[in-house]
């Protein structure tokens, strides 16, 4: 009966298989440390628009010379709809920041009734084309973004608002 | 009908904000072409609320505003590629459909492939480092009695003394 070869490890093919599979190792492994739906957007300028709200006045991002809370709304999503009392309060309370809803796929018409019901203290901006929402990185709604008085977004926050969070991001942008 | 008119009339204002704010680095490309050049950059982006669907393909609202975007930038001469890389800042990585275009994706694709390759010239270098030895001077091997293979294998040897008894 045969007994199996003795002798040292194959050097030659050990390194080259190390030198194979190592650089595949560290891809994978740097891949696992990366979230690819992952977007660091806020701490950066936010996007200029000029949109029409309502009533047709036209507002520039900008040219407000004061913190913005923009709120991406429909009257179609429910949990729009939870937030809406909540950011009604905040706008009234806090007059150093302009609180904007911007309409995100929905009939302007359909809005108007609803804030004649639910009430609005503030514009809601009309986004026809939809290109203000992807310029902001929207995926649905309610999302909202917080934005200092120089024009940089400082928070983020995608689905609906509760108190907690409303009012400390309102710190970040104050 | 009127809401519709002016809301096209806004967004076609040239006072109308663009979202990349570094300066276009391409030729605009020309109106009878934008339509086309639209389409094509939005087969290649992901629309980010579907499922598998591309841009192009898509009438989400979301979708709709980036072929805005993509229709607007290519107009105002940014490239394809300054696009996406607006796109993937604001939606991530799985905005473009194509992955092979990352240089990670593409090392994770072609790397194994490599390895498959690599290996049948490992294989192919060991068989002709291999001694070449003709049919006719090979020596033959040697024909050893279980009685011999006992004699180095104790395994052996005790089946042979089991069989014995």
């Amino acid at each position: 009966m045969s007994t199996a070869p003795k002798g040292g490890p194959n050097w030659a093919v050990l390194i080259g298989g190390l030198l194979l599979i190592v650089p595949f190792i560290v891809i994978l492994a740097l891949g696992f440390g990366e979230e690819p739906e992952e977007v660091v957007f806020s701490e950066r300028p936010a996007p200029d628009f000029v949109l029409e709200d309502l009533q047709a006045k036209v507002w520039r991002l900008s040219e407000q010379d004061k913190p913005v809370v923009l709120n991406f709304w429909a009257t179609w999503c429910v949990p729009c709809k939870a937030e809406h009392p909540l950011l009604q309060q905040a706008a009234t309370v806090n007059d150093d920041v302009q609180f904007l809803g911007v309409l995100y796929g929905d009939n302007p018409a359909k809005a108007e009734v609803y804030l004649k019901q639910a009430g609005g203290v503030y514009p809601t901006l009309l986004d026809p084309t939809g290109a203000t929402a992807a310029a902001y990185g929207v995926t649905g709604v309610p999302e909202s973004f917080f934005i200092d008085a120089s024009g940089v977004m400082r928070y983020r926050h995608n689905g609906p608002l509760d108190s907690d969070t409303l009012w400390q991001a309102l710190e970040t942008i104050q | 009908m009127i809401w519709l008119l002016a809301s096209l009339s806004l967004a076609q204002s040239p006072q109308a904000a663009f979202p990349i704010t570094a300066p276009p680095m391409c030729d605009a490309v020309p109106p009878e072409l934008l339509d086309k050049e639209t389409d094509d950059l939005g087969r290649e982006l992901a629309c980010p609320i579907c499922s598998g669907q591309s841009v192009s393909g898509s009438q989400t609202p979301v979708a709709l505003g980036m072929k805005e975007i993509i229709h607007t930038g290519l107009a105002q001469g940014y490239c394809p590629e300054q696009i996406t890389e607006y796109f993937i800042s604001v939606y991530g990585d799985d905005v473009v459909l194509d992955p092979s275009k990352q240089a990670g994706n593409a090392a994770l694709i072609w790397m194994p492939l490599l390895g498959v390759f690599a290996g049948f010239g490992l294989a192919a270098f060991w068989w002709v480092r291999q001694p070449k030895v003709p049919l006719e001077k090979a020596e033959p091997a040697p024909v050893t009695s279980p009685a011999d293979e006992s004699a180095e294998d104790p395994y052996a040897a005790q089946v042979l003394r089991e069989l014995d008894e």
